[in-house]
């Protein structure tokens, strides 16, 4: 499939801007970071929830460059019975509500949000629809039946780790910025480090060593029919001359061929700047614990890093998925 | 509405394409361009016509495909033409994953068609569709697709015999049947049912209306493989060079 810049960086940025949102409410349920009382522009509270709506912003808005006619866009919001897509937009919109509200209690403490109990609601509400819009993000992909690579329960996975992954990256360098480190949240960024690790390494196999159960002969119901080979398989089947001698839309959409020259060296890179990376320099943070200075600069350097880490990542969930119609195009398995 | 409607009435109108009469001359797509880029989703992108490169959306391609048989003594290959286009599918996803609804499914004959003033161009529904049947018209931010010649088949303006697809209309062979698949009794119906007509990808789960016959296996002729050579005087440095001179021919 075909990695298009402005769908990658909507899936990463508001991902990581809903899981800096998830994470933010789960750390304060815990007590590990409070909510700021009073008005203070230069707090590390209002400072976290105006990246994360920037990210989210800034990741809806992109998505929308990928779109044909984007003034059309509002359009969008009507088929949630059926539409994941459409799902995902209603949910950002509540988000915004949710989270919005959830975001003036926690950057100013007003008055009004001084009741225990309604803070508990909102933050729970605000919890469960960022997770459920990063949900909504995934089964676009998850729902895709024709592409196998998406197709199945790591997607959905995925994006929900990645997601908070890059929220509490964001959330600990904040805090480091602020001089308010908290270990809880530096060895958080470590478990889902590892955690990401794993999933990522598990996922590859999964591509690897599996296959649509749609092939050329099904797409074509050629060589399944008639006499068979001598060891009583079908007969083969290949492409003998493609439809038409020039490129066009679904080669370019669908066919998207780059990914697999470079597979091995892109996947060493994810690994080792989404993952290795920022485990090591979090692990050095804490195994240092003196300068703030140096802890500083390990902890942008590691939310630098994971944050290209993440693209390739992306970049690589597109680029590697096979869509069954290239099986007219000369590919055997998809 | 984007949710695959309760059907209204039991037809489902649709194509049969005869695999074993087409010939892949092409004709059907051309004569579909050149109809729909006048008709339902007019005009259709051609960019760069002339040019080195040219672009442009179509409803309907050729498809060339080679069955073959390690176990054939004869080493005959047979040649497939292979048309495709929208298989206008009972659970059509490219209708379900729209989410404006501009992507829909008729109720009264179960063709899927785009209503393009609702399109945002997201281009999800070229995605789910596991056939490629749907191509993005980047020139009009929209995406376009067979309508199964909608303004031919219901139009009174044409002669009864010409109410159908022009797909259909044109074929040189009638390699292609256009009709009511809902209906058991009808002629393509018939034709499916006689010829063990089939649906592609079927585990997609989509239940395609469009039915294909197989290509019946090809019968070995006795024609030999290779041409004899018949005699006359080729002169003799030619003879000894076909004779001695090692050859780059394989068997």
């Amino acid at each position: 499939m075909h990695p298009a810049k402005s769908v990658i960086f909507f899936t990463t940025a508001s991902g990581a801007g809903y899981g800096l949102i998830a994470i933010i409410i789960i750390a304060n349920l815990f007590g590990v970071i409070a909510a700021n009382i009073g008005f203070a522009i230069f707090s590390y509270q209002l400072l976290s929830f105006i990246t994360a709506f920037g990210l989210i912003t800034a990741g809806l808005l992109s998505s929308t460059f990928h779109l044909g006619q984007p003034k059309r866009a509002l359009m969008s919001f009507s088929q949630w019975r059926t539409s994941w897509l459409s799902r995902e937009a209603v949910m950002a919109v509540i988000t915004y509500i949710t989270a919005g509200v959830y975001g003036v209690y926690f950057c100013f403490s007003p008055d009004i949000l001084s009741s225990k109990s309604v803070v508990m609601l909102i933050a729970i509400a605000a919890l469960l629809s960022c997770v459920t819009t990063i949900y909504c993000t995934s089964m676009i992909y998850a729902s895709l039946k024709p592409i196998h690579a998406w197709s199945n329960k790591f997607t959905p996975i995925g994006y929900l780790i990645f997601g908070l992954m890059g929220g509490v990256i964001i959330l600990a360098t904040i805090l480091h910025i602020y001089d308010k480190a908290n270990i809880m949240l530096d060895i958080t960024v470590i478990v889902f480090s590892i955690i990401g690790l794993i999933f990522k390494l598990r996922y590859w196999s999964f591509i690897d060593h599996s296959k649509s159960i749609s092939t050329i002969h099904s797409a074509t119901g050629l060589g399944i029919f008639g006499k068979k080979n001598k060891d009583g398989k079908i007969a083969k089947v290949i492409m003998l001359e493609p439809p038409h001698s020039q490129n066009k839309y679904l080669l370019n959409e669908m066919g998207f061929k780059i990914a697999r020259k470079h597979a091995k060296s892109l996947r060493l890179l994810t690994v080792i700047l989404t993952f290795i990376a920022p485990t090591i320099l979090f692990a050095l943070v804490i195994i240092i614990n003196q300068n703030i200075l140096i802890a500083q600069i390990m902890t942008i350097n590691a939310l630098f890093l994971a944050a290209i880490g993440i693209f390739c990542e992306r970049w690589l969930f597109f680029a590697e998925a096979k869509h069954t119609v290239t099986l007219y195009y000369g590919s055997h398995n998809v | 509405m984007t949710s695959i409607p309760p059907p209204s009435s039991t037809k489902k109108l649709g194509l049969v394409i005869d695999l074993d009469i087409c010939v892949g001359c092409h004709a059907c797509a051309v004569n579909c361009n050149e109809w729909n880029t006048g008709g339902h989703s007019a005009p259709l992108t051609d960019k760069n016509p002339y040019g080195k490169d040219p672009i442009g959306v179509w409803f309907n391609r050729i498809h060339s495909f080679e069955i073959s048989y390690d176990n054939d003594d004869n080493n005959q290959g047979q040649t497939v033409h292979f048309p495709k286009s929208c298989l206008h599918c009972e659970d059509a996803p490219c209708v379900t994953v729209c989410p404006t609804g501009a992507s829909y499914k008729r109720a009264e004959d179960g063709i899927v068609l785009i209503n393009a003033d609702r399109c945002i161009g997201c281009k999800l529904c070229s995605w789910a569709c596991p056939y490629g049947a749907r191509e993005f018209d980047d020139d009009a931010g929209v995406m376009k697709k067979c309508t199964l010649c909608i303004d031919r088949i219901y139009n009174e303006n044409l002669p009864q015999a010409e109410r159908k697809p022009v797909c259909v209309s044109t074929c040189p062979a009638n390699a292609r049947h256009f009709g009511d698949l809902g209906d058991v009794n009808s002629d393509i119906s018939k034709l499916v049912a006689k010829r063990d007509g089939y649906a592609l990808m079927p585990e997609q789960g989509c239940k395609p209306v469009n039915r294909y016959l197989p290509p019946r296996a090809m019968k070995y002729t006795g024609a030999p493989k290779k041409l004899k050579h018949m005699g006359g005087d080729i002169g003799l440095i030619s003879r000894m060079i076909n004779k001695f001179m090692p050859t780059s021919e394989s068997k």
